[in-house]
């Protein structure tokens, strides 16, 4: 039971960490961050690395973004 | 060589650029407010399947289906221990049978042809792999062309899969339609030839795709620059020859005949749904891209369709809405509100039940079986997560 919260968490936490790594503006305090924890965590799997290729969806998933900004590393499963 | 890499380079961003700067689109509910409701839906039953410790609620693939001698079983996808369990659904016990997929790097979802036929997709390597019946892998058919991934180029080619469990893998004719997506605002450039359906022939493992984005919505470079917006919800018709496609910001349904890939268009869009804008390239001029906590806020605060499925004991379509959340209340995706707009066999609207939210609910796992729509439900206090639940609805006259 620990690893799979712990799993999860871990995982989820990178991911909006990644998420909201590029500056926007921050007028959005009433937005959740807290509670964007449990947007598809299972799931999550943005990671940021040297390799970033990828823009990091809201609900945690690296997706290829040629030409326009990263965020993430879309090679999966390397981090 | 060196020559070479800036032109792609220039091209890919000029793409990209393009669809940065388009204008906004608002989709209006035409219907809103005169549409009359005669049924409604309403929980009548709750079924619940125990977990294991390394399985949690929300799994990211679930799929219904019968097996040789005819029983309903229900298999998950533990995607933290690479498993699929089959429990069967009637009694709802522990899990009958455990599939290893331990071979499959990123499983995101499946389909059960038979025993020795398990399709899984692969998301590391945007691969279907097809495992026998001791777990082998006995076939990796490549849903890319087998394409240097690296290479991002491939995104303009290829649709990407963001799974969900209200949208079944279907046989169709010997093919394995497997609908994908494009993720992020489609370039205008494109948006006329991209196709995002796959279709892998079941005998050769040929890999082909069919059925384009609505150029009325997605093209003209509106912005639609999330996933959310760009996922496809999908159904077949009860004869399985047209494909009924549930875009999220679109009260209409597009059906795509899946022989001649005509296209028709019918209203299936709910009483109360609001106008669904894209997004606003002006509220963020200065940047390349929307800031992150613009595209949540919009995410929240716009209505968004999601699964469609056909209830065949009933002989009627559920769509899922997905409520905006409104000025001054709390932006948390998980508060907005579930609507099931219920229409018959010609989608005629029948009416609209509010179920709960989305703290609750998690309508991309739900299907149809023959006691009713089945849609899992998460008890917000359970802390222990040692159940798979359902709610189940049945459809009722006002």
């Amino acid at each position: 039971m620990k690893k799979k919260i712990y799993g999860a968490l871990g995982v989820a936490a990178l991911a909006i960490a990644v998420f909201f790594t590029t500056k926007t503006s921050s007028s959005a305090s009433d937005i959740s961050l807290s509670n964007m924890f449990k947007i598809n965590a299972a799931n999550a799997e943005c990671c940021s690395t040297p390799i970033n290729n990828g823009r990091c969806s809201f609900t945690g998933n690296c997706f290829g973004n040629p030409g326009g900004p990263v965020d993430c590393d879309t090679t999966k499963g390397s981090c | 060589m060196r020559r070479k890499i800036p032109i792609i380079y220039i091209v890919v961003s000029s793409i990209f650029m393009s669809c940065q700067s388009g204008p906004e689109i608002t989709i209006k509910n035409e219907k809103k407010g005169n549409l009359k409701a005669t049924k409604r839906l309403e929980i009548t039953e709750e079924k619940q399947f125990p977990l294991d410790s390394l399985s949690a609620p929300r799994p990211p693939y679930i799929e219904i289906f019968s097996d040789s001698s005819g029983d309903s079983q229900l298999a998950m996808l533990s995607g933290f221990s690479k498993n699929i369990f089959i429990y069967n659904y009637d009694s709802s016990n522990s899990p009958v049978h455990k599939i290893p997929i331990g071979n499959v790097q990123i499983p995101l979802a499946f389909h059960i042809k038979n025993m020795d036929s398990i399709y899984v997709y692969n998301d590391q390597f945007l691969e279907m792999d097809l495992l026998n019946n001791k777990s082998e892998i006995v076939s990796k058919i490549s849903l890319v062309n087998s394409t240097n991934l690296k290479d991002l180029a491939w995104t303009f080619k290829y649709p990407q899969y963001m799974p969900h469990s209200v949208n079944k893998m279907i046989e169709h004719e010997g093919k394995l339609i497997f609908p994908g997506q494009y993720i992020w605002t489609i370039p205008d450039t494109i948006v006329k030839n991209f196709k995002f359906a796959t279709a892998i022939d079941m005998n050769s493992n040929q890999v082909s795709f069919l059925n384009k984005y609505p150029y009325d919505i997605y093209g003209h470079g509106y912005v639609w620059d999330e996933p959310i917006y760009t996922n496809v919800y999908y159904h077949m018709t009860p004869d399985n020859k047209k494909m009924i496609c549930s875009f999220p910001v679109s009260h209409d349904l597009f059906i795509y005949d899946m022989e001649s890939n005509k296209e028709q268009v019918v209203y299936g869009g709910g009483n109360g749904a609001e106008n669904i804008s894209s997004m606003d390239p002006a509220q963020f001029k200065s940047k390349t891209v929307a800031p992150k906590e613009y595209i949540y806020r919009q995410s929240c605060k716009s209505d968004l369709y999601a699964g469609i499925l056909y209830d065949k004991y009933r002989k009627v379509y559920y769509r899922f809405l997905r409520k905006g959340i409104p000025d001054g209340a709390r932006f948390k995706w998980e508060n907005k509100k579930v609507n099931v707009i219920v229409m018959d066999e010609n989608f005629n609207y029948l009416g609209e039940t509010e179920i709960g939210d989305m703290n609750e609910f998690y309508p991309d796992n739900s299907f149809v079986t023959k006691e009713g729509l089945n849609i899992e439900y998460v008890d917000p206090n359970d802390v222990k997560e040692e159940f798979l639940r359902f709610k189940i609805f049945a459809l009722k006259n006002i």
